[in-house]
């Protein structure tokens, strides 16, 4: 008689426990589900952050990023007749923005994932012409200079501490958008913070 | 005995209940897929981030244009259908490389590549904000598959929650050309 | 600790009775079919040259190889290589355009064979996208090593793909591989100017 009930007690037990452990599984299961949603959700949050511009900085002329100060060195519109003969159809403007930078810090690979574009006062946003497009229109409104790098190249061979550098970036833009735009400069592990200077173009 | 009873029809509920979301559940493609809008040939059909506003179809068996100097040529074993259209983009300068004809039985055709090297063909611009951009669409299919055609265009192809848009062109009353040349400005 | 009661021991050794023939025979189905698998490439069908086969996406019709030194787009093949070429007819029997043709066609006897290069023939350039129901006559390039010995007889095998509306990963539409379809013998000419 004690023998069956002390088996009995510890097969109790064992089922206790059994039991103990299937609840404790079950509760943990939407823990566990929220958890893993929730980190994911928190990368992706991460990684658009780091596509996006929010926290951008303007209304000096000189601004500290990624390393270095940078200003605006120059700003055309060319399509008018004013800047150069060219005259382009319609609405069509040709613009040139240098930007200049002075490394303050080693900048290293800090310059990765470079962005530069133009916006409006309603948001609109224009990317540059691709590189090889770029250097002929250099070409043909500059024979003889060599085309400067684009923000892309430049961030391969960022200038050494106390060196400078300028970039050159050009956009196609409606006539009508010329006078609002702003240059807007952002690195990959820098973003959402980024700078901006308005173009002041007429 | 009942307990027992309570935990089958339990697992069974469940089971149910589970077969039930797994062959309701939206497959993927439709959870992920494009935000559509659809209009006629003619009109502009605008979506959030661009617009296309299709001008003429033209269909032929051969196309004939300048690359480098050199007169190219190609022929078709069905028949050449070249779309002209007027894109805008509004927010963000863009690319617009997706273009598909669904033809008459269902089948997409996408624009062909043999011709992507033929002048004004839209694949190979940008849309800037602001800047209407006109050029052409170039596909290659049966003739059969012509008589109802819609165009599909987005920014690249399969788009996953990204706008599409849908044409209806006129139907082609217009006999099939021998030849379409086409030039610098498209057709 | 006690000794557990009789009936709880009788319990316990079903129910490790039940768990292991469960898993012998889930061992025995899985063993079954995978020699079952092993099984199915010698049943390959074997196709004349000329006789167009059904691989799910395309209809291809493998008429004639050749080994040279010229490319169908006329260029010279690249130093130390020469061009293994099948031409053929193919088809694309799907409802959309693809380009999705480089797995079709395996040369049996080439080990780590390259991928090869789809010429257009009706533009001796390259074949990017077939239209669906347009079929082309098109040639597959290999280039290998110039010093390679390409048997007399090739033996080529036709690899199929079936359509899943919805994949078990993400219930999306997909082509995904459905094993060999068939198998050719075909003649290889050696071209001394190479491939016409």
């Amino acid at each position: 008689m004690r023998l069956f009930a002390s088996g009995w007690t510890s097969v109790q037990m064992a089922f206790e426990r059994e039991r103990r452990i299937r609840w404790l599984a079950i509760i943990s299961l939407p823990v566990l589900i929220a958890a893993a949603v929730g980190i994911n959700a928190w990368r992706n949050i991460g990684d658009y952050r780091h596509g996006i511009e929010i926290d951008v900085a303007q209304g000096a002329s000189e601004l500290d990023y990624g390393g270095a100060a940078w200003r605006l060195e120059q700003a055309r519109l060319i399509g008018d007749g004013r800047d150069t003969d060219v005259q382009l159809p319609g609405e069509m403007r040709l613009i040139i923005v240098r930007l200049a930078a002075t490394a303050i810090d080693d900048i290293g690979e800090g310059w990765g994932e470079c962005s530069v574009s133009l916006t409006d006062e309603a948001g609109r946003r224009w990317l540059p012409l691709d590189v090889v497009l770029s250097d002929d229109l250099s070409r043909d409104l500059d024979p003889v200079a060599e085309p400067l790098d684009g923000c892309g190249i430049s961030s391969l061979d960022p200038p050494a501490r106390h060196q400078s550098t300028v970039i050159e970036e050009k956009f196609v833009v409606p006539a009508t958008a010329a006078s609002e735009l702003l240059v807007h400069l952002s690195f990959g592990a820098l973003r959402p913070a980024a700078i901006a200077f308005p173009l002041g173009l007429s | 005995m009942k307990t027992r009873f309570v935990t089958i029809a339990g697992v069974i509920v469940a089971a149910l209940t589970l077969s039930f979301l797994q062959t309701t559940t939206p497959p993927y493609a439709m959870i992920t897929g494009p935000l559509k809008t659809s209009g006629q040939q003619g009109e502009a059909v605008t979506s959030t981030t661009f617009s296309v506003q299709v001008g003429d179809v033209a269909r032929a068996r051969t196309i004939g244009y300048n690359r480098f100097g050199e007169a190219v040529a190609l022929e078709s074993s069905g028949v050449w259908v070249v779309v002209s259209a007027e894109l805008r983009g509004f927010k963000e300068t863009m690319p617009v490389h997706g273009a598909t004809i669904v033809g008459a039985s269902g089948r997409r055709y996408r624009q062909s590549d043999r011709a992507s090297g033929a002048p004004d063909v839209l694949s190979t611009k940008v849309l800037q904000p602001g800047l209407p951009t006109t050029g052409i669409f170039i596909f290659e299919m049966p003739e059969d598959e012509t008589g109802t055609m819609t165009l599909v265009v987005s920014e690249q192809y399969e788009p996953q929650l990204q706008d599409e848009i849908s044409l209806t062109l006129e139907p082609q009353d217009e006999a099939v050309r021998e030849r379409l040349d086409i030039g610098p400005d498209g057709i | 600790m006690g000794q557990p009661d009789r009936g709880e021991t009788r319990k316990g050794w079903r129910a490790r009775l039940v768990a292991v023939v469960g898993a012998v025979s889930a061992a025995l189905i899985s063993l079954g079919y995978s020699a079952y698998q092993q099984q199915v490439p010698t049943k390959v069908p074997q196709v004349e040259a000329g006789a167009p086969v059904e691989t799910g996406r395309w209809r291809v019709s493998v008429l004639r190889g050749s080994a040279g030194s010229v490319l169908p787009s006329g260029l010279n093949v690249s130093p130390g290589k020469k061009a293994l070429t099948l031409e053929m007819t193919l088809e694309n029997v799907s409802s959309e355009s693809s380009n999705l043709y480089g797995d079709l066609i395996v040369l049996a006897d080439v080990p780590d064979a390259p991928r090869p290069t789809y010429y257009l023939l009706r533009d001796n350039e390259i074949l990017w996208d077939l239209q669906p129901r347009m079929p082309e006559a098109v040639a597959a390039v290999w280039e290998l090593p110039a010093e390679m010995d390409v048997p007399k007889d090739l033996r080529i095998i036709v690899e199929g793909v079936r359509f899943k509306p919805r994949d078990n990963l993400y219930a999306a539409p997909g082509w995904f591989p459905a094993g060999q379809v068939a198998e050719i013998n075909l003649p290889v000419e050696v071209q001394i100017g190479g491939v016409p």
